[in-house]
């Protein structure tokens, strides 16, 4: 018995350093831009950056979008799938797996090819437009996230029975969603969200393809031209990614529905 | 004219069909029960009559309206569903005035009305509670009082007291149907208890396959079963075989013993055989022998049900149930013993059908 448990912990133990290890020495290192002692210098350098923050607030603004745009087209999609088209459900959740095995590089060259200045709709002519474009690639790298949390959310709740509750009393479909259906999973749909600003937040890949000033391109322009600040960033971008985490593990356990603690 | 007519209704799902043919005329204020075991239809044609379902075939009208087609949300109809559907992200008064919100009611009488709905309710100081904060019954009293705050015309109850445990479905039960009487809502009450549907409506429908088997009021539905389905599904049943000898004077043979029913049975002929039916409460131990509507049989059981003592009687063939009320008085019925039954002709049913 003794013997399992030093087995099972040594594991835990390995995994720990396998993962923290590099963190802490990215950490460590970040530390020492000034010769001779530690110090958060980097970190000062990085926050006072106005390119850093221009960067930030710009994934921070497209992240909020992303998320709005994403919970309203997955919301109703999940509530009628969940309420009237059962039968579609595996044919709705292979559609959002598509982004996880289509890989971003595709998904924009073929965004480029579809809306390039050339095209029919020419969102890539110009920044507002490219904008959006960069808002709706987004919109489906987070798919698989977003609706797989809505949809846990609506197979909590007894969706059939509060929908024909509410229809009884007079209301609509508008309002069945947005008064009942949307406040009951409200937790499942931030843990979606969360999830979709990390991911915003570090993307490269169709911020850079689409030459939008996003925080994932700041980050590998930063790192390809000096030394500590990408370590403070990697950081600071680990604190965003695990704040999240932290705020999805806070919602799953205290916020997923109204309860008897109330 | 009847306030909620139901005529025609048929209800196909694919090849499936739910109710065959449905046809009722409810009066304003009756309270009607649709009783039946599971998958007969009768939580179907309910949900028919709210809206939630569309008849394949037929029309249901309400006050004279044709609301066949009508959605849910145009009907003005109050429901209550079995697992109470309150809304978990709403308050007590939340719930109760969501209704009167949703019809653009001014806040004033909004809160006045949830306040009236709670004290009829008796649950006043729960107005700021959540449902989670309830126990099942207080859920599904204030799930009655959200169906009821809009004043509905029509009040739908699918099988609200099914969750609860028996005490307080007793009490409910007696609540519902105080407070139905007291408002003079028009009622459709579906459940699969017997006890309930003959205590508490007015009429009831006993349905099966899809099909309306009888309808009619409880005591008539208990005393009248026309079909062996109805009198084996409403109350505990002795069948019986019985041979036709006279039919005009009603007279039979059952296990070789002479039997009259009170009515002649028309259309029957000598020699045939006749399904019929006794209640067991409806048979008295006697000292008579020989005569006719008396069995004799040896005591199989006898189990003490408090009130009553469940007595199985061997006849030749049959295992007729006997319940003797327990006086206090005399010994009860012992295994082994010989004893002799009697009943009166017009507890003796002829069932139709099967």
């Amino acid at each position: 018995m003794n013997g399992r448990l030093i087995a099972s912990w040594s594991v835990v133990a390995l995994c720990g350093i396998y993962f923290l290890a590099p963190l802490i020495a990215t950490f460590e290192f970040s530390l020492r831009l000034l010769r001779g002692h530690y110090s958060f210098e980097a970190y000062r350098l990085v926050f006072a950056s106005g390119d850093f923050q221009s960067a930030f607030l710009f994934s921070a603004i497209i992240g909020v979008v992303t998320i709005i745009v994403g919970a309203l087209i997955v919301t109703p999609t999940a509530y009628w799938v969940q309420l009237r088209l059962p039968a579609l459900r595996g044919i709705v959740e292979y559609i959002t797996l598509l982004p996880l095995v289509v890989p971003a590089i595709v998904l924009v060259f073929g965004y480029i090819k579809l809306y390039g200045s050339n095209s029919i709709l020419p969102l890539t002519a110009t920044p507002f437009g490219s904008d959006i474009l960069l808002m709706l690639g987004y919109v489906a790298l987070g798919l698989p996230y977003l609706y797989r949390a809505i949809d846990a959310g609506m197979r909590s709740i007894d969706v059939k029975t509060l929908s024909e509750a509410a229809q009884i009393q007079g209301a609509g479909f508008p309002t069945i969603l947005f008064r009942i259906i949307i406040p009951n999973i409200r937790s499942s749909i931030l843990s979606g969200a969360f999830l979709t600003f990390a991911i915003v937040i570090g993307e490269f890949t169709l911020a850079s393809l689409l030459d939008r000033p996003a925080f994932g391109p700041y980050l590998q322009l930063v790192g390809a031209s000096r030394a500590y600040e990408p370590a403070a960033l990697a950081v600071v971008a680990f604190l965003i990614t695990w704040g999240c985490m932290g705020i999805i593990q806070w919602l799953g356990n205290s916020g997923s529905n109204f309860s008897a603690k109330r | 004219m009847s306030f909620l007519s139901a005529s025609g209704i048929q209800k196909h799902f694919g090849a499936h069909v739910a109710v065959k043919r449905f046809d009722l005329e409810v009066e304003k204020g009756e309270f009607v029960t649709f009783l039946g075991p599971s998958g007969c239809g009768k939580t179907t044609m309910l949900r028919m009559i709210a809206g939630f379902e569309t008849p394949t075939r037929g029309t249901i009208k309400i006050a004279g309206k044709d609301v066949t087609d009508l959605p849910p949300n145009k009907r003005n109809i109050g429901m209550v569903f079995q697992s109470y559907a309150l809304f978990p992200n709403l308050t007590v008064a939340g719930n109760i005035g969501f209704g009167l919100r949703i019809a653009g009611r001014p806040p004033q009488e909004i809160k006045k009305r949830v306040g009236e709905m709670l004290d009829m309710v008796k649950l006043p100081q729960y107005a700021e509670r959540y449902p989670a904060q309830l126990s099942g019954g207080q859920q599904q009293r204030i799930s009655l009082a959200r169906a009821l705050a809009p004043n509905p015309q029509i009040l739908l109850l699918d099988e609200p007291l099914s969750a609860l445990d028996a005490r307080i479905r007793a009490s409910l039960r007696e609540e519902i149907r105080a407070l139905q009487l007291e408002l003079k809502i028009t009622t459709i009450f579906v459940t699969h208890d017997q006890e309930e549907a003959l205590s508490m409506s007015d009429r009831v429908v006993v349905m099966r396959d899809g099909e309306v088997e009888q309808i009619g009021a409880p005591k008539e539905i208990y005393n009248r079963p026309r079909t062996r389905f109805v009198a084996s599904f409403v109350g505990t049943l002795n069948h019986l075989r019985a041979r036709i000898v006279d039919p005009a004077r009603g007279a039979v043979e059952i296990e070789g013993y002479p039997a009259f029913t009170k009515s002649p049975l028309d259309g029957a002929g000598v020699g045939d055989i006749q399904a019929m039916a006794l209640r067991p409460e409806s048979l008295q131990v006697t000292n008579a022998d020989g005569s006719a509507n008396v069995f004799k049989g040896v005591v199989e059981d006898a189990a003490f049900h408090g009130a009553v003592v469940r007595v199985k009687l061997r006849l030749k063939d049959t295992l007729l149930l006997v319940d003797v009320f327990n006086t206090g008085e005399g010994a009860a019925p012992q295994r082994g013993q010989t004893l002799s039954v009697t009943f009166r002709a017009e507890d003796l049913i002829a069932l139709q059908g099967d």
